[in-house]
């Protein structure tokens, strides 16, 4: 049988001893050994011996990070990092690079230079890229969007990219991008702007600016996760442009933002897990009249999740009517809030008929207890509804009377887990009482089994 | 169950002969997932015995344990069970049967020994000689010297 490198050994040494075995195996694996030690450990293998002085060269991932301590338990200065990387990367012009990245946190740098740095990268055949640096770089869309190689790409930081009609990346899995400014190329086209990533699984988008004038077509067909957060703090434009989402895949999906920019799910039949943050802008009145209407767009195309947080911050206070409309969650099982009120809430119970667990974040805000008196009993209660965390719990009469039409009325109920809201170990209430008083409340349901007073030993 | 050998290929036997001549009988789907085996079998059918003449029984053994037991558990706890020494004879070991899941926690497990370590100790642990004149090594550490600059010896 044909051996490749590897040496014979004597049938007797159980041990390596004197002998110098690993330089005998291919540079492609020393490089690969190398590959996962910091590079400055990997130059320092070339004065090893004479077979070792390029095969540090072989590595295909190369770490870059002005944060660690390279020398004297100090980082690095500034200057003698860009020489660092620099020195590095010259070694590297005409070899690929698998994967590469550079998190830049302890020095303010010359733009151009990173954006030189990210274009030698981009013409090497990457397939990893991690960007992590906090201020402003000048990258060039072109050779981002013809980088074939990419097949998971992490960019945090400050940039603008112009955006062509369309863009294809083929080979992308994973995108998550932040603090991108996104414009378009030219004023006059109609059409929408395609962003074409056909094996995409996951997209995440934080913090990003969608400043197109065309409206964003994603054509993500095996998206699975799809994660969104808006923040438009300075922009006053009124025309937004729309961002669709076109997969048959996607089970995930998160929002975080004041809806000033409509999210279209093209097929969101699938969608299991859904994450919606409402922030709204008090300073925009003129938004907050539309902000009802949005809200229910967007959770209307995702009724059917078995899952669902909603965190709402300020709505209840400027739309108030914003839970009149809302849609049935015929599939809703667990459903977690931090903001609410009494109508609100048993609204919600109304359209989730299979509710399983609900999670009170906050307890519940202008709770009135005639609410409760005469509520009709929502069908979940009747043959779902097991379990009851209610986190902020205020020890009022009006929580006790929430507290209170639970176990009244939750007929399979099997366990509430009580936590008192903090600054209850600063006001003087007898929470000994008060859990007495809970314990003896009356509870229609046969298969109750506990009542859980987490984070009370404070008290 | 019956002991009778089958003609299924998922219990047919194959016998692995060690280069001190230990013998280890192993499954054919166990022995397929090394590719130099699997290439030997494709070349001749019948075979029975195959003759691995670069790797010890002992390493043999824990390739074997490995192929079977492979897992993100397993491979995480794998490499802290094993010297130096034996980490480098399994690395050829894997590479000469070219089982790439093996290789690349073993590399992996190497890498993590000699890392932020200098190259005297890396050179004391590979058993490499240094066959650089003093010249030579000089140049070289000037030519890196932006890597060797106030660099700690450990």
């Amino acid at each position: 049988m044909e051996s490749n490198e590897a040496k014979h050994l004597p049938m007797e040494k159980t041990t390596i001893g004197e002998r110098d075995m690993i330089s005998s195996l291919h540079e492609s694996i020393l490089g690969h050994i190398l590959s996962f030690i910091p590079i400055i450990n990997a130059v320092h293998t070339s004065v090893l011996s004479r077979r070792w002085i390029e095969v540090w060269t072989s590595i295909t991932n190369l770490q870059f990070d002005d944060s660690l301590l390279y020398s004297e338990k100090e980082k690095m200065q500034k200057e003698q990092f860009v020489n660092f990387v620099e020195k590095v990367l010259l070694h590297f012009t005409n070899s690929n690079i698998k994967s590469f990245s550079l998190c830049l946190n302890s020095h303010k740098y010359d733009a151009s230079q990173i954006s030189e740095w990210i274009c030698f990268i981009l013409n090497r055949e990457v397939q990893k890229l991690h960007i992590q640096y906090a201020d402003k770089v000048l990258l060039s869309s072109k050779s981002l969007f013809s980088c074939n190689s990419l097949v998971e790409l992490t960019l945090q930081m400050t940039c603008t990219l112009n955006l062509p009609i369309s863009v294809c990346l083929r080979n992308l899995q994973k995108l998550s991008i932040s603090g991108i400014k996104f414009a378009s190329d030219s004023s006059t086209y109609s059409n929408d702007i395609t962003l074409s990533f056909p094996i995409l699984k996951d997209f995440e988008a934080r913090g990003c600016e969608w400043s197109t004038m065309q409206n964003i077509s994603l054509q993500v067909p095996l998206l699975e996760r799809f994660s969104i957060a808006i923040w438009n703090r300075h922009s006053n434009e009124s025309c937004k442009s729309a961002i669709k989402v076109y997969s048959r895949r996607l089970t995930d999906f998160s929002y975080e933002g004041d809806l000033e920019q409509d999210i279209v799910l093209c097929d969101s039949s699938l969608i299991r897990n859904a994450s919606i943050v409402i922030v709204i802008d008090e300073d925009k009145k003129d938004r907050i009249e539309k902000l009802a209407f949005q809200a229910h767009n967007l959770l209307r195309q995702i009724d059917e999740v078995e899952r669902l947080k909603l965190l709402f911050y300020k709505v209840l206070r400027h739309a108030k009517d914003f839970f009149i409309n809302l849609p049935v969650f015929g599939r809703l099982t667990y459903l977690q809030l931090n903001e609410v009120n009494g109508e609100a809430l048993l609204q919600l119970l109304h359209n989730c008929p299979i509710l399983n667990t609900l999670v009170l974040l906050n307890g519940v805000a202008e709770l009135h207890k005639d609410v409760f008196t005469s509520a009709m009993v929502p069908q979940c209660f009747l043959s779902s509804f097991k379990i009851f965390q209610f986190k902020g719990f205020n020890a009022n009469e009006q929580d006790l009377c929430l507290v209170k039409f639970v176990l009244e009325n939750a007929e399979i109920l099997e366990k509430m887990t009580i936590s008192p809201a903090f600054w209850l170990r600063y006001a003087y209430i007898d929470m000994e009482k008060v859990m007495e008083q809970i314990l003896s409340l009356p509870k229609s349901s046969s298969s109750f089994c506990m009542t859980e007073f987490s984070d009370i030993s404070s008290f | 169950m019956a002991e009778e050998k089958s003609q299924a290929s998922s219990s047919k036997m194959l016998t692995l002969k060690a280069s001190d001549g230990v013998l280890f009988e192993v499954e054919l789907n166990i022995a397929k997932e090394m590719k130099t085996v699997q290439a030997y079998i494709d070349d001749c059918e019948d075979i029975e015995t195959i003759p691995i003449p670069n790797v010890l029984g002992k390493h043999l053994a824990i390739v074997i344990e490995y192929i079977k037991k492979t897992n993100e558990e397993y491979d995480a706890e794998f490499e802290k069970q094993w010297n130096m020494d034996d980490l480098q004879l399994l690395l050829l070991a894997a590479n000469y049967l070219n089982i790439s899941g093996l290789q690349e926690c073993l590399c992996k497990a190497i890498a993590k020994r000699i890392e932020n370590k200098s190259p005297e100790y890396v050179r004391k642990v590979f058993n490499i000689e240094n066959d650089h004149s003093p010249e030579e090594e000089a140049k070289l550490r000037k030519e890196y010297k932006w890597a060797f600059e106030g660099v700690d010896k450990d």
